[in-house]
């Protein structure tokens, strides 16, 4: 099966071609179309992942182009790092084809919907099999076109049209960073292939600060995708698309790239400290920015937004201090649990008829059994309580950081989980517990069909037994089989101190909300207007400093282009295309139909000929 | 004997008055006349060649022959075509004929 | 002054007058009238240069029958009309005049610059002559002349004939 691991994302490419096609016949059968694809992935990758554990790396590549000495190639290769991904990637995209089944019924477009989604999950399935960067390049760019699809999947609604806009403009910035640092990456070493490349890095033929120019670019790329400190921005707005759409960006897909680049790659890293740390300190910094802004947003889907961003950004603190494994390990159970939480907000969502506000909720305990529960272990796993995934992930993050010594990213940590804790259960008890405080028409909201709640309940059995992989119970697993291949230092683990610590902060956060939000039922709305809270409200006003910074200044050059566009060049060619329309109409109205006109202007014509040969020539000749 | 120069710039001189008639008169019978009056003034030139040029010969006075063959038919079939063109349009006004615009 | 220049004289006065009275005069009789003697002073100018022949085809073809044949085309047309609507832009005679007297100016400058050698006494083309050459070099040209007429002739009678009903 390994060598013909390729076909894996084939199987969505197909079910995109065929929506593409028949889309409009096919329309009430669309969602199948795309589930069957989709499960063919599925148990490929599971086939390509248990067979990868016994056999070596397999990869396999065509000659693409020949410029001078290079060759580049496409072709795919499966990795311990991409079966895991691919697994991670096929289930999630999976459950998320079955869950818009029922969430999208309603829609008018589902097969453009589910079309969107097979591209997509192509993409990033592509992304992950690639052999060479450039060709990751090709795939991330393509899942970059796909989140902008989905996004503005209802473009008839202004803010996700902006929305969309804004995630293709900001992560667009990333982009750039990327292709530059594959090209200095193709100058420095004379090869896109991942392995040719860390050689050369390997052996010292690339100057030390090349390397850490190299490597920060391609963090740039990773920064945008994955939503990191600075360019965090347009993930929140993304909530805008289709809840689905946010599940898939944010547990399998999109933001998952930036972190899977970074790890593909972590072999440059490595060969550079200031990189590592730079990527670590991003990391801290968006963890603790995000998680904090997390603690007031009101609207469910915008806090689950920030936690991802919190979420990532604790990814990159992990890879950034050598917690290679921790990293991934991360990544994989975060998305498990995060797709959970965002099914389940979905379904919470189409419950009550797409209200999205927490403070209008409450209460839905009582009506929506699977989905509460499922999302009571999705806000558990996501907080980091024993047993369950989030627990053993986020421990070997605090591991990793523990043993890289730095005490500021080391407090950071800390107070992240706590945050995280914190806000994931004020989440909950203000959208489950307490009365419900909507709008009275939907006050008594109804389960959903087993469209929605199967792939909640297999997310939760995943976010639940998802953590074993990776722990003392089944000898760490997991980093066994990630660090084969990889020459990385000694991979931290967290004892039973490091556990206690972990638990003790979870267990403190959800008890703060529990006090604040849960144990008095008729608080409705926060009271507190400090300082504090109105910056967080706003989210550190770093959308209003775009705006000022970037925004206006970009704005007002366009427009003075934009005039100089229009009086100088528009000018000028308005002018020939006047001079010319005056002729031709000057000339029409010789057109007349009368011959002595035509006589006129024919004898004219014939003696201006004359003169200028007489002139010329002379009499004759 | 007169130089021919003469000759030839009389000539000219009705060929042009003949040419402005043509492009100027609205009058379509007019327009023909002088048709005619620039076919009178070269075969004034072609006599004058055949007589006093400086290869005199019978040549020219042949071609004038012609020439004025060929006016005949043309006025012949001009007026036809004017008369054709007054029964059917009511007019021989040189600028009501636009035909030729379409 | 040769008798040959006074009546050169006269006979180009009578032919450019009566050119300009064509143009010049309203009533379309009159301007057939000009016509007419311009013609005929046109025949003299070629009784002067000693071609017989050609001036009494002239008197007889153009004095005697197209102008005859343009008095019925004036008469079977609109005759009596003095002058027409709105006039035409005044550009387009400028212009007309304008490229006609280049044309003119063009033409005079080359003829009377020109170094022409010519015979003091003119040479006679006899009937003889003429006849000798229509029927000779020239007799393919003649019988498409013939031709041509013919056509003409035909082609004048249906154009002109009313169309049937």
């Amino acid at each position: 099966m390994l060598q013909n691991a390729w076909i894996i994302p084939f199987f969505p490419l197909i079910a995109f071609i065929v929506l593409l096609l028949f889309g409009k016949v096919l329309k009430p059968y669309a969602p199948y179309v795309g589930m069957v694809a989709l499960g063919f992935s599925f148990v490929a990758s599971v086939v390509v992942l248990v067979e990868r554990m016994g056999t070596e790396t397999f990869g396999a590549a065509v000659e693409w182009i020949t410029i001078g000495e290079s060759t580049v190639t496409m072709g795919f290769e499966v990795t311990p790092l991409n079966a895991m991904m691919l697994f991670v990637v096929t289930s999630v995209s999976f459950l998320v084809h079955v869950f818009s089944k029922q969430y999208m019924r309603e829609d008018d477009r589902i097969h453009v919907f589910y079309a969107y989604l097979g591209l997509f999950s192509f993409s990033m399935l592509g992304l992950v099999l690639a052999p060479n960067i450039l060709q990751l390049f090709i795939f991330w760019e393509l899942v970059g076109l796909c989140s902008f699809l989905l996004v503005g999947f209802w473009y008839f609604k202004p803010e996700a049209a902006a929305a969309a806009k804004k995630a293709f403009l900001v992560t667009r910035i990333g982009d750039v960073g990327l292709l530059i640092g594959l090209i200095l990456l193709f100058n420095a070493t004379g090869s896109f292939e991942y392995g040719a490349a860390f050689e050369a890095i390997n052996n010292g033929q690339v100057s030390s600060g090349l390397v850490t120019a190299i490597a920060l670019c391609i963090f740039l790329g990773a920064v945008g995708k994955s939503a990191q400190f600075p360019l965090h921005v347009w993930l929140p707005d993304a909530m805008e698309g289709p809840t689905p759409v946010s599940a898939l960006i944010h547990a399998a897909t999109m933001v998952a790239a930036g972190v899977y680049l970074v790890a593909v790659m972590y072999p440059v890293f490595q060969s550079s400290g200031t990189a590592l740390t730079v990527v670590a300190y991003t990391g801290a910094v968006t963890a603790i920015f995000a998680a904090s802004i997390a603690l007031v947003n009101t609207d469910i889907k915008r806090i689950l937004a920030y936690s991802t961003v919190s979420q990532l950004g604790l990814m990159m603190l992990a890879l950034g201090t050598a917690g290679y494994v921790a990293g991934l390990f991360h990544l994989m159970t975060h998305a498990f649990f995060k797709g959970l939480l965002f099914l389940a907000a979905g379904s919470v969502i189409y419950a009550l008829h797409h209200r999205q506000n927490i403070n209008e909720m409450g209460g839905i305990w009582r009506n929506m059994k699977v989905t509460s529960v499922t999302f009571l272990i999705g806000a558990l796993a996501l907080a980091g309580v024993f047993p369950l995934a989030g627990f053993w992930s986020k421990e070997g993050v605090l591991a990793a950081v523990w043993s890289h010594g730095d005490p500021v990213l080391l407090s950071i940590m800390i107070i992240t989980s706590f945050l995280t804790a914190f806000y994931m259960f004020r989440l909950f008890f203000k959208v489950f517990l307490g009365q419900f405080r909507g709008d009275p028409e939907v006050s008594h909201p109804r389960e959903n069909t087993k469209w929605m709640t199967v792939p909640l309940v297999t997310l939760a059995a995943l976010a639940v037994v998802a953590g074993v992989v990776n722990s003392p119970l089944s000898g760490y697993a997991l980093e066994g089989f990630l660090v084969e291949g990889l020459t990385l230092g000694d991979q931290a683990h967290g004892g039973i101190g490091l556990a206690a610590l972990s638990l003790f902060l979870s267990g403190a956060g959800i008890l703060l909300a529990w006090v604040k939000y849960g144990r008095s039922q008729a608080v409705g709305t926060e009271h507190s207007k400090g300082f504090i809270k109105t910056l967080l409200v706003n989210k550190y006003y770093m959308d209003e400093l775009y705006e000022a910074v970037v925004v206006t200044p970009v704005l007002a050059l366009s427009r003075v282009l934009q005039r100089f566009d229009r009086f100088a060049v528009d000018g000028t060619v308005n002018v020939v295309a006047r001079s010319l329309r005056s002729v031709g109409k000057a000339a029409g109205k010789q057109h007349n139909g009368q011959m002595q006109t035509y006589g006129l202007v024919t004898i004219v014509g014939s003696i201006a000929i004359l003169v200028v040969a007489f002139m010329v020539r002379g009499y004759f000749g | 004997m007169v130089s021919i120069q003469f000759f030839l710039a009389l000539a000219a001189i009705l060929f042009c008055i003949g040419l402005y008639g043509v492009l100027t008169r609205r009058h379509l019978v007019v327009v023909l006349i002088c048709i005619e009056l620039m076919l009178n003034a070269v075969n004034i030139n072609l006599v004058a060649f055949s007589s006093i040029g400086p290869f005199a010969n019978i040549t020219g006075q042949v071609f004038t022959l012609f020439v004025i063959t060929v006016a005949a038919a043309e006025a012949a079939v001009g007026l036809a075509i004017l008369i054709a063109l007054y029964r059917n349009r009511a007019s021989i006004d040189a600028i009501k004929q636009d035909l030729l615009r379409w | 002054m040769s008798p040959q220049t006074v009546f050169f004289i006269i006979f180009s006065v009578v032919i450019l007058v009566c050119a300009v009275l064509v143009l010049a005069l309203n009533r379309i009789s009159h301007r057939l009238v000009a016509m007419a003697f311009c013609f005929f002073a046109i025949a003299g100018m070629y009784f002067l240069l000693g071609a017989e022949f050609i001036g009494i085809i002239q008197i007889m073809v153009y004095v005697g029958a197209i102008s005859i044949l343009f008095i019925f085309g004036m008469m079977l047309t609109d005759h009596r009309a003095v002058g027409f609507g709105p006039e035409r832009s005044q550009l387009h005679k400028v212009f007309s005049f304008l490229g006609v007297s280049t044309l003119l100016g063009m033409m005079l400058y080359g003829i009377l610059t020109a170094d022409l050698a010519s015979s003091s006494e003119p040479f006679v083309g006899s009937v003889e002559a003429i006849g000798l050459e229509l029927y000779g070099n020239y007799v393919i040209a003649f019988q498409g002349v013939a031709v041509l007429l013919l056509a003409a002739l035909v082609g004048a009678i249906v154009i002109a004939r009313k169309e049937a009903e």
